[in-house]
């Protein structure tokens, strides 16, 4: 963890950006990947390694 | 003699020592810095009594009051972690109007001198670096907010969930038991949100520096201060009448307890004792009369329900010197943490002069499963005097306790003759005085 000696959880940080206004939307949508209004990561598909 | 505090070894600017009963807080060159900052804010003198005493040592050290007696957050009611959620809230935000910062936000950092919350982790404080938001938000999150949102809205109670994990609830968890509850104050942003962006974020990216960069300011976390204490001022648990939520208003207990009351404070009128401990409180019509003559009485019941109640009591009516506790007798606090050592159980954290256990017995025998041997085992190992009221197999409401079980499944050591072996090899009764098949007993440790 590159935090002090409690871990502050960066989701905590980033629910702060969001509560801080337009440029910690930015923030947010940077550091999300601009995920934030779809319900589920997407899945990469993995193709099946050659035996 | 001197020894660390098992507790305090996290944070690496201070740490806290105990040498000859007086507790010290050593500090590094940091943490004289950070306490120079708290010294020259003011906050010690607005906050005083409410902030644990302090003196400046010597060598980098503090000099802390001794709190009377220590509790965590998983023997508080809902009422009590309520109160010292607030609390921490309006102590954040007095600190960041002075400049400084608080590096957590636990309830571990708290304790209660009777009803009212002190704060006592002085080394918390620090200067407030510009840009930088509420590093502790997290943390406030899994010990204070999602317990009580837990159980104000899903109506669990947080006691086992908090003495399960240290850290308290993760947001994922906590997310999953407040389902079905999204559109209460707290959850989506709080709750949901959080969960979400932990989910999604990338490990990769520095999102402290970013929201530095991006112009973060105090302003904001007070703001979140603010809008939390709305949330949790608001938040009530109403809970279905308990099983013993209305025990002083049954007729046993009315009638019985005259007699109990005369007997009780003929022993309390001796002399003043320190610390009393009275389990298995329920309305703490006994630890108010033990109040009058102790310095502190724990008032310790399994029924969050009746401790809760007590709690508000106190709070509006007093006294100051009763410190109700969540606690069950068949299942103690253990030592958890770090070694075991880091919260202890309740036995380590301080022996009581005076025991109250006032028809309890049965319930550790007959509903606890408990041999006799093993109750009066332990209460002989606390060494402490004793009010001890027996309560015989065919007292009506022993043999309420047992209507579920075959008579081979209550220990065979549950009677008279037993009780009387056990306690002339442990004790040396006082007095006794017996009626309608109970009888009290005033004990001495042998």
């Amino acid at each position: 963890m590159i935090f002090a000696y409690i871990d502050p959880g960066t989701g905590s940080l980033l629910v702060q950006a969001l509560l801080g206004g337009i440029a910690g939307l930015a923030v947010y949508l940077k550091t999300t990947g601009r995920r934030l209004f779809r319900r589920t990561p997407k899945v990469e598909t993995e193709t099946p390694a050659d035996i | 003699m001197s020894h660390f505090d098992p507790g305090s070894f996290r944070d690496p600017a201070s740490r806290v020592v105990v040498r000859d009963g007086v507790v010290e807080r050593l500090l590094t060159a940091q943490g004289r810095e950070d306490w120079e900052a708290l010294a020259a804010s003011g906050l010690l003198e607005a906050w005083k009594g409410r902030l644990v005493a302090t003196e400046l040592g010597e060598d980098l050290t503090l000099v802390h009051e001794r709190m009377p007696f220590w509790t965590y957050p998983y023997e508080w009611s809902f009422g009590m972690l309520k109160r010292a959620a607030l609390f921490h809230l309006e102590l954040n935000q007095a600190a960041l109007a002075s400049g400084l910062d608080l590096k957590d936000a636990t309830p571990y950092n708290i304790q209660f001198r009777g009803r009212e919350p002190i704060f006592v982790d002085l080394g918390s404080f620090r200067p407030y670096r510009p840009g930088e938001p509420w590093i502790a938000y997290g943390q406030f999150c899994r010990l204070f907010l999602y317990p009580l949102l837990i159980q104000a809205y899903s109506g669990i109670a947080f006691q086992p969930l908090l003495r399960g994990d240290l850290e308290g609830i993760d947001p994922e968890t906590a997310n999953a038991m407040l389902k079905g509850q999204k559109l209460r104050p707290g959850v989506a942003l709080d709750v949901t949100m959080q969960a979400r962006a932990q989910r999604r974020v990338d490990a990769e990216r520095d999102v402290r520096h970013e929201l530095s960069s991006a112009g973060f300011k105090p302003e904001m976390i007070a703001a979140n201060l603010k809008r939390l204490h709305g949330v949790i001022s608001r938040l009530e648990w109403k809970p279905e009448p308990s099983a013993w939520s209305s025990y002083a208003q049954c007729d046993h207990v009315a009638s019985q307890r005259q007699a109990k009351t005369e007997f009780v404070e003929s022993v309390l009128r001796h002399r003043p004792r320190s610390l009393v401990w009275d389990l298995g409180a329920n309305d703490g019509h006994f630890s108010r009369l033990a109040a009058n003559h102790a310095d502190l009485v724990l008032a310790a019941d399994a029924d969050q329900l009746v401790i809760d109640r007590l709690y508000r009591d106190l709070v509006e009516n007093g006294p100051d010197n009763i410190l109700p506790l969540v606690f069950d007798l068949s299942n103690p606090s253990p030592g958890l943490g770090w070694r075991g050592r880091e919260r202890q159980r309740l036995e380590d954290r301080g022996k009581p002069e005076l025991i109250l256990l006032l028809a309890v017995i049965h319930h550790l025998v007959v509903a606890g499963n408990l041999p006799l041997s093993e109750v009066m085992d332990w209460l002989a190992s606390l060494r402490s005097e004793i009010i001890f009221e027996w309560v015989p197999p065919n007292d009506p409401l022993a043999k309420r306790l047992a209507i579920n079980k075959r008579a081979n499944e209550i220990h065979g050591d549950y009677n008279e003759a037993s009780l009387r072996a056990l306690l002339a090899s442990n004790f040396a009764v006082q007095t006794e005085k017996a009626w309608e098949g109970r009888i009290l007993f005033h004990l001495l440790p042998r």
